[in-house]
């Protein structure tokens, strides 16, 4: 096999059937469908994409769309970890329970989710009374869009996040304060850089899956024009009106920012991580 | 700077990991607390260090009351069994941790900081290595590090937890003669955790051997290999043969004589051993400086062990299957009844 440039011996065999394979199945099921969208947005005139996707409504949306993602993607990052750390940590009664509720967010349909927190969330609602009384309104504002995506993000950062913290030997932290670290610096210079590349992909998780998100958003953030409407409600409305090519358009926009989020996340890991690859 | 340990007791659950053990230090001594696993030697370890706490008893440092002093206040240097190298620091950096960690008021500025380490690493003869992560270095080197980690902040005392248990024989042997030179050239005391007896008689001061929650001897390699006080620390430092009946004037009725494979005499004709016993020679292990004989009892089935220098071995020309004459040359017997330790 030499000669191929990029196969290196290795003990176990069927590297082209498993290399030939990846790439067929990522193009089948990821590529091609996206070029698509670059395909069917391309049918129209430059002047009718550019007014599709900076249309005063839809560049509100980008904003609240990106921006509550990014908002929720970090709350979840703090969240997840101190949740993590405590199931991993900490032995109490419960504790299968508790591990297995963390999954469910993956689990429910988002529609439920949705219309589960508008409810709870609402003047009127079990939490959403309270926060009335402090002049907080959550329902039907930018800041329900925050709850709801917070909700579907938060398991991906535990569940990241875990097995780093489990695998991680308290021995090193033994070791950091018999040098003299007090118990912050245990944290920040310890703890804080091993499970920190866990955490990004935990925040790259959240986030995609944020920027994605359709069903639980809907309900929760009244859909008010300029206001409250996230871009795939917007995706969705285009092709309601039958405007294809806009749809594309903006789904576009959606997916160069996005790529080029996550492309960024997954640099900074991967300088997080130069100590794992070193060998 | 010495170290002393009066009292400590420290239970988990129903288990009794140290029952009262008291032990006393001196700055400039290297001590081996030695014994076999479960025996509370880690435990006491970790109590000096300040990373458990004693369920009641003392810890002095420098004639200092420590006992609740926090291990990071303690300036006690501790070495683990498994490195606890920081895997997302450099070598180096691994190294000023602990001078980077302090306040910026006691904090050496950054150019010392560099001499010290450097300094460091050349002690350890790693300086080439500065800028590789542990995870690119070898067991022997990981423990250098860690050592000079631990060194860089100048601790008061050294404490080790089983420093080369998880290395390869011949590393081991190397870095034990290594760590022994170090501690003479540091002058502060240091306590090295071993369940390995040729490693605690070679390399330290003073030797305790530990069962069972309690410490049975403390002396130089010399007085508790010499004078074992009981059954245990005689099997525990070394191999044994049993002899359950009388041999010899000296023993008493219904003791058991305890015997070590070297001190076997050996003979074909029964004349020159009076009161010797009949056994079968089996397996001959002759590879290296001594001979290793296993020997059957003809008359009891027991299987005894002895030792030959190659010289006797071949002046003697045993082979598998010969009747030999087996008198032991010195049989120890101690009355206390309790039970040869192994390691």
């Amino acid at each position: 096999m030499a000669g191929t440039g990029f196969k290196r011996f290795n003990v176990l065999p069927g590297f082209w059937p498993a290399f030939s394979y990846t790439v067929l199945y990522l193009s089948l099921i990821v590529l091609i469908p996206l070029s698509a969208v670059f395909l069917k947005s391309a049918t129209t005139s430059w002047d009718h994409i550019w007014r599709s996707i900076s249309s005063p409504s839809v560049v509100a949306s980008y904003r609240l769309s990106f921006g509550a993602s990014i908002i929720a993607g970090l709350i979840s990052v703090a969240a997840g970890f101190l949740i993590a750390w405590v199931l991993v940590r900490y032995e109490f009664p419960g504790k299968p329970l508790a591990d297995a509720v963390v999954d469910l967010p993956f689990a429910l349909p988002t529609a439920v989710a949705g219309i589960a927190l508008t409810s709870l969330y609402t003047e009127n609602g079990w939490v959403g009374q309270y926060l009335a009384k402090l002049g907080i309104k959550v329902a039907f504002t930018p800041l329900g869009v925050v709850v709801a995506l917070t909700f579907i993000g938060l398991p991906f950062v535990i569940r990241s996040v875990q097995p780093v913290l489990a695998d991680s030997d308290q021995e090193l932290e033994e070791a950091a304060a018999s040098l003299g670290a007090t118990r912050w610096q245990v944290f920040t210079r310890v703890i804080f850089p091993l499970v920190r590349p866990a955490l990004l992909t935990g925040f790259a998780l959240a986030l995609a899956r944020a920027l994605g998100e359709y069903g639980s958003v809907i309900f929760i953030s009244g859909n008010m024009p300029m206001k409250t409407e996230i871009t795939p409600l917007l995706i969705v409305n285009k092709l309601q009106q039958y405007d294809y090519a806009g749809a594309t358009a903006i789904a576009a926009v959606m997916l160069i920012t996005s790529f080029l989020l996550l492309l960024t996340i997954n640099l900074l890991q991967r300088r997080s991580r130069r100590f794992m690859e070193a060998r | 700077m010495s170290i002393e340990v009066e009292n400590i007791r420290k239970t988990y659950g129903a288990f009794e990991a140290l029952k009262g053990v008291s032990l006393r230090i001196e700055s400039g001594e290297l001590v081996a607390l030695l014994g076999p696993s479960g025996s509370g030697k880690t435990t006491l370890l970790r109590i000096i260090a300040g990373l458990d706490l004693p369920d009641s008893g003392t810890v002095r440092l420098h004639e200092e009351d420590a006992t609740n002093t926090t291990a990071r206040n303690r300036r006690v240097g501790f070495v683990f069994q498994h490195y606890a190298l920081f895997r997302h620091l450099t070598v180096f950096e691994n190294v000023a941790f602990g001078l980077r960690l302090r306040p910026r008021a006691t904090r050496p500025p950054e150019r010392e900081i560099r001499d010290r380490v450097n300094k460091l690493l050349e002690l350890i003869q790693l300086a080439w290595l500065a800028d590789r992560y542990p995870s690119q270095l070898s067991g022997g080197q990981r423990q250098r590090v860690a050592l000079a980690r631990t060194l860089a902040v100048e601790p008061r005392v050294l404490l080790l937890d089983e420093p080369f248990g998880a290395l390869d024989a011949k590393v081991r042997k190397e870095l034990r003669r290594w760590l022994r030179r170090l501690h003479d050239e540091l002058h502060i005391a240091s306590v090295f955790v071993t369940h390995d007896q040729e490693e605690a008689l070679e390399v330290a001061d003073r030797v305790a051997i530990m069962n069972h929650g309690m410490i049975e001897q403390v002396g130089t390699p010399v007085e508790v290999y010499d004078r074992p006080a009981n059954a245990f620390v005689y099997g525990f430092l070394g191999d044994v043969n049993l002899f359950h009946e009388r041999i010899g004037p000296s023993a008493a009725r219904d003791s058991i004589g305890y015997v070590r494979p070297s001190e076997l005499e050996l003979s074909r004709h029964t004349g020159a051993l009076n009161g010797a016993v009949v056994a079968t020679v089996g397996h001959i292990g002759s590879a290296g400086p001594v001979v290793r004989i296993e020997l059957k009892r003809d008359d009891n089935g027991q299987i005894l062990e002895a030792e030959l220098s190659r010289e006797s071995f071949r002046e003697m020309g045993l082979t598998a299957g010969d009747k030999v004459h087996v008198k032991p040359r010195n049989l120890r017997v101690f009355p206390d009844g309790s039970v040869p330790g192994g390691p």
